[in-house]
C-alpha cells in the first residue's frame, strides 16, 4: 500500500511541477530475439531514480501573481509526508519528506518576490519549514511548530538573492534533516545570471540502519550512483554549465564535489555575481552551498564525485556525458 | 472420589482413551497455533516489525573473486540490498535471488582483486537498511575440492592427528618396563590428559559460539552433543564390559575394552579438532603456520599415551594397537576434510559437544576404575600417586598446548 | 571391532571419492536459442548498459563486439556464472560466448577493466 501511495505522489508531483523534460531512467529490457520474459522493476526504485533525475532540472516557480510594484507573489503548496523511499538499489529508507520524495521541490523565485508557502503536515509528529534567508521572527519555522494535520502559512520577501535551503527545524533537528526533510530555496538576482545549462545537486547521506551515528550511503538528489549508473548527465561540449550545489549531509561534518577534467568558478552561497575561486574541488560544511560554473571543452565521459572517496564509493558518484 | 470408583478404574483405561489422552493436548496445541497464525495475530494487534538478521556463513576466496554464503536467520523474510566491501559498494551476482524467506540461503559473487594475507570487511545492507557484517582477518585462497587439495588436507590431518597418536602408542614397551606399582600413576595421568582435552574441546566450542547466529541456539547444540555422546558411550562401555564380565551395573571395562573406549573418546575429540583446523584455514582466520602444526603434533602424541595406559597390565598385539591408533587419530583426517571443504559452524558445535561428552564419559569410567571397594571417586583420585598422575597429565597437556595457541 | 575399522576405512574412501569427483562430468549442451549482441562503445554496453532479462535454463549466445572508435580495449565477464575475464578485444574484434542461464538469480556483467561499464542480467519469468 505505501508503495502505491508513493507512486501516486510521484505522478502527482510530476504533473504539478512545471516540467523540464529529461530522459527517463534507462531501465529497459533488451529484446533481441524470441520472446524475452517481462522484467519487473521495483516501483520504489523507479520513483527514486526518476525523482533524482527530475530534481536536477526541475524548478517550482509556484503560482505567480504579478504585483503592482513589478515583483510577483508566488504561492507554493508543500506537504510533510512520511513515506518509504529507496535510496540505493534494494535498500529502503523510512523517510520523512516534503512532497513525498527526497529532496523536496526546488523552490525558485526572484529577489524581492513575495513568498507564500502553504505548509500542511501529514506526518505523525510536529514538523516545520525553516527557510534560510532574511525574514521576521514569526516566519522562521522554529517556534511555530506545525502539529500533524495542521497547516501553517509562511509569508516573507525573498532576500537576499543566492542559493539557499529550507528544512524542518523540529527537534531533534539532525534527525529531521537526516530523515529527508530538506530542499533547495533558490533566489535569482533581479538581473538574471547569464544563460546556462542549470542543474541542482543536493548532497546528503542516508543513515539507513538509523543508528544515529553515521551514514550507510551518500547520494546526490536522493539515490545512490544515479548519475553514474542510471543517468550519466548529458551535456554539450563548450556550453556553460551551472551547478547549484547544496550540502545537506548529517553526521559527517563536510561533503565535497570534484569534477574531472574541468575547473569551475565558485560563487559561495550564490550571493555575489563575481566568483571567488577557480578550482576543481570544493569542500562544504553542513548546510553550506555554492554555485559552480564550468565548461567541458572536450567530448567524452567525465566523473564527478565527492573527494571523500569513502563517500564516492558509497553512492556519491556521477558522470557527465559530454557530447560534441 | 470414592474408593469404589477408584477400583473401577483400576483395570486401566481403554486403548482409545490412552490415545486420546496422549494426542489430545497435541491437537489442542495445533488448533491454537492454527488460530493464532490465521487470525490471532491480527486480533491481538501485534505490530510485527521483525528485525532482519542475516548471517554471512562462509566467505570463499578464489582468484579475483569472492563468494559469500549468506542465510536469513531472522524471524521474517528479508531482501539483500547492497554489498559493501571495506565500506565500498560493490556489484554482485546473487542466486537464487535477493528475496530470502526465513532460514533461506543465497550465494553472492563479486569480482574483486583481493590480496593474500590482508584483512577485509564484508557488509550486506538488507532491504530495511540494516548492516550485517563479517570480518576476515587474513584473506587466504580457499581450497577447492580437488584430488590434490584432498590429499593435502588428508596429509595435514594425518600429520597433526593420526601419526602423533601412533607415535604415542610406541611408549607401550616403556610403560611395561616400569614397575607395576606405577600403573596407578599412568592411569591417573590419562585422566588428567583427558580432563584437559574435554575442557579444551568445550573451549573451542565457546570460540565458535561467539559468531554463530542466535537462531542456532549454539549453547544447547553443544549441550546436546555432550549429553548425547556421554550417554551413548556409557551404553557402549556397558556392552563392551558386559560381554566380558556379564554383570551390567558393576561392569568395569579393563584392558582392551577400556583402551577402545578411550580411543573412541579421543577420536571424537580429534574429529572436532580436525574440523577446527580445516575450518580455520578455510575461514581465513588463521594462516596455518608450521609452528602451529608442530605444536599440534607434540600435543597429540600425548593422546597415544592416554590410550595405552589400560594395556600396560594386559596383552595387546600390533593389530590391536593399529585399531586403537586409527580410532583415536583417524577422525582428525575426516574432520580436516569436512572443515576445509564443507564447513558449517553449527555442525562444528555439535561435533565439539560430542567430542567433549565422549571425553568426559571416558574420564568417568577411568575414575571409577581407580576407586577400590566403596571408596568415593574423588577420594581415590586424591591418593598421592593418583593425584600426582592426574596433575602431571594436566600439566603436560597445558605445556604442549602453549605451542598451539598461535 | 573389525567392523568399526572397516566402517572407518570405508567412510574415508567414500568421502575421498565424493570429493575428488565434485564438479566433474559435464554433458553436451543443446544449441543456443537466443542471441544477444553486446556492442561495446564509448565505455558502455549498447550505449546504456541495459538490464537483460532471461528465462531460466535458456541457452544464450552472447556476441561481444568492440565497436569503439578509438583504440580502447575491452573485455567481458559475467560474475558468478563461469564467464571469466579472457583476452581483451581490440576495436573491431568480436567474441562469442554461449551460456546456460541458471534457474534464478541476478548477475552482474562488466568489462573487466572499466569501472561503471556493466549492467545486470536478471533471470525472470519463472
Amino acid at each position: 500500500m505505501p508503495s502505491r501511495r508513493i507512486l501516486g505522489v510521484g505522478l502527482l508531483g510530476a504533473a504539478a511541477l512545471a516540467a523540464l523534460l529529461v530522459g527517463p531512467a534507462r531501465i529497459t529490457a533488451q529484446r533481441p530475439q524470441g520472446e524475452p520474459p517481462a522484467l519487473t522493476i521495483n516501483p520504489l526504485a523507479r520513483v527514486a531514480r526518476d525523482h533524482a533525475i527530475r530534481t536536477l532540472t526541475e524548478f517550482d516557480y509556484g503560482k505567480a501573481t504579478d504585483l503592482r510594484d513589478g515583483t510577483s507573489l508566488r504561492e507554493y503548496w508543500i506537504e510533510a509526508k512520511h513515506v518509504e523511499v529507496e535510496v540505493a538499489p534494494g535498500v529502503r529508507f523510512p523517510a520523512w519528506t516534503f512532497n513525498g520524495a527526497i529532496p523536496g521541490p526546488t523552490i525558485r523565485c526572484t529577489e524581492g518576490d513575495s513568498i507564500r508557502i502553504y505548509f500542511t503536515n501529514h506526518g505523525t509528529m510536529p514538523h516545520s519549514m525553516h527557510f534560510h534567508g532574511i525574514h521576521r521572527a514569526g516566519m522562521d519555522g522554529v517556534f511555530e511548530q506545525v502539529a500533524p494535520g495542521q497547516t501553517f502559512i509562511y509569508e516573507f520577501r525573498a532576500e537576499p538573492f543566492g542559493l539557499h535551503v529550507y528544512h524542518c527545524h523540529t527537534m531533534p533537528v539532525k534527525m529531521h534533516i537526516a530523515r529527508g526533510l530538506f530542499g533547495v530555496f533558490l533566489v535569482d538576482p533581479k538581473q538574471p545570471r547569464p544563460k546556462a545549462r542549470e542543474m541542482v545537486m543536493v548532497m546528503n547521506g542516508f543513515d539507513t540502519d538509523l543508528n544515529g551515528e553515521d551514514n550507510e550511503f551518500y547520494t546526490v538528489n536522493g539515490y545512490a550512483n544515479v548519475f553514474f549508473r542510471d543517468y550519466p548527465i548529458p551535456v554539450k561540449a563548450g556550453e556553460l554549465q551551472r551547478v547549484y550545489l547544496v550540502n545537506m549531509t548529517e553526521f559527517d561534518p563536510v561533503n565535497s564535489m570534484h569534477t574531472h577534467a574541468a575547473f569551475f568558478h565558485v560563487y559561495p552561497t550564490g550571493t555575489s555575481l563575481t566568483p571567488s575561486l577557480y578550482t576543481d574541488t570544493i569542500t562544504m560544511g553542513q548546510g553550506e552551498r555554492a554555485i559552480l560554473e564550468f565548461r567541458y571543452p572536450y567530448p567524452g565521459r567525465y566523473l564527478f564525485h565527492a573527494h571523500q572517496n569513502e563517500f564516492a564509493e558509497l553512492g556519491w558518484l556521477g558522470q557527465f556525458d559530454v557530447k560534441p | 472420589m470414592t474408593p469404589r470408583r477408584r477400583q473401577e478404574q483400576a483395570p486401566g483405561p481403554s486403548a482409545a482413551r490412552v490415545w486420546l489422552a496422549g494426542l489430545g493436548p497435541l491437537l489442542l496445541v495445533g488448533a491454537m497455533t492454527w488460530w493464532f497464525l490465521s487470525s490471532g495475530v491480527a486480533w491481538l494487534r501485534l505490530g510485527s516489525v521483525p528485525i532482519e538478521k542475516l548471517a554471512i556463513e562462509r566467505i570463499i576466496f578464489r582468484p579475483q573473486e569472492v563468494v559469500l554464503k549468506v542465510r536469513n536467520v531472522g524471524p521474517g523474510p528479508l531482501s539483500v540490498g547492497q554489498l559493501l566491501v571495506n565500506d565500498a559498494m560493490w556489484d554482485f551476482s546473487i542466486t537464487p535471488g535477493r528475496e530470502l524467506g526465513r532460514m533461506k540461503g543465497a550465494t553472492l559473487s563479486i569480482a574483486y582483486d583481493w590480496l593474500q594475507g590482508e584483512p577485509y570487511v564484508f557488509t550486506i545492507v538488507s532491504g530495511t537498511g540494516l548492516r550485517h557484517t563479517r570480518h576476515v582477518e587474513i584473506a587466504t585462497m580457499t581450497p577447492v575440492a580437488s584430488p590434490r587439495s584432498f590429499l593435502l588436507f588428508g596429509a595435514l590431518g594425518a600429520y597433526v592427528g593420526l601419526i602423533p597418536v601412533f607415535l604415542g602408542l610406541l611408549w607401550l614397551p616403556f610403560l611395561r618396563a616400569m614397575p607395576r606399582a606405577w600403573m596407578d600413576f599412568w592411569l591417573s595421568l590419562t585422566i588428567g590428559l583427558l580432563l584437559f582435552l574435554g575442557v579444551d574441546t568445550l573451549k573451542e566450542s565457546f570460540e565458535i559460539l561467539g559468531r554463530v547466529p542466535q537462531y542456532w541456539n549454539g549453547v544447547m547444540l553443544v549441550a546436546l552433543g555432550v549429553v548425547g555422546a556421554f550417554f551413548s558411550l556409557n551404553g557402549i562401555g556397558r556392552a563392551l564390559a558386559g560381554s566380558a564380565s556379564g554383570s551390567g551395573a558393576l561392569a568395569r571395562p579393563s584392558g582392551m575394552g577400556l583402551a577402545l573406549l578411550i580411543a573412541i573418546g579421543i577420536g571424537l575429540h580429534n574429529l572436532g579438532e580436525g574440523l577446527a583446523i580445516g575450518a580455520a584455514y578455510t575461514l581465513g582466520e588463521v594462516a596455518l603456520g608450521s609452528f602451529l602444526i608442530v605444536g599440534f603434533t607434540l600435543h597429540n602424541t600425548t593422546e597415544g599415551l592416554a590410550i595405552l595406559s589400560p594395556l600396560v597390565g594386559g596383552k595387546a598385539n600390533f593389530r590391536d594397537l593399529a585399531i586403537l591408533g586409527l580410532l583415536g587419530g583417524g577422525p582428525t583426517i575426516l574432520g580436516a576434510w569436512a572443515g576445509a571443504f564443507t564447513y558449517s559452524d553449527p555442525l562444528s558445535l555439535a561435533f565439539l559437544g560430542i567430542g567433549a561428552g565422549a571425553i568426559f564419559q571416558v574420564v568417568r569410567v577411568l575414575a571409577r576404575g581407580r576407586a577400590e571397594g566403596g571408596e568415593p571417586v574423588i577420594e581415590s583420585l586424591s591418593r598421592p600417586r593418583n593425584a600426582a598422575g592426574l596433575l602431571a597429565g594436566f600439566i603436560v597437556m597445558y605445556a604442549t598446548s602453549l605451542l598451539v595457541t598461535g | 571391532m573389525k567392523r568399526i575399522v572397516l566402517t572407518l576405512i570405508f567412510g574415508l574412501a567414500l568421502a575421498g571419492a565424493a570429493m575428488a569427483f565434485v564438479g566433474r562430468g559435464k554433458e553436451k549442451e543443446p544449441p543456443p536459442t537466443r542471441t544477444v549482441v553486446m556492442s561495446m562503445k564509448e565505455y558502455t554496453f549498447n550505449g546504456e548498459n541495459p538490464t537483460l532479462a532471461f528465462k531460466p535454463g535458456e541457452r544464450v549466445r552472447f556476441i561481444i563486439k568492440n565497436d569503439e572508435p578509438t583504440p580502447v580495449k575491452h573485455n567481458f565477464r559475467i560474475v558468478g556464472m563461469d564467464v571469466p575475464c579472457e583476452r581483451e578485444l581490440l576495436p573491431g574484434e568480436r567474441r562469442e560466448i554461449v551460456v546456460t542461464i541458471p534457474s534464478s538469480g541476478e548477475f552482474a556483467y562488466t568489462c573487466c577493466t572499466h569501472p561503471g561499464m556493466g549492467g545486470k542480467l536478471v533471470v525472470a519469468g519463472r
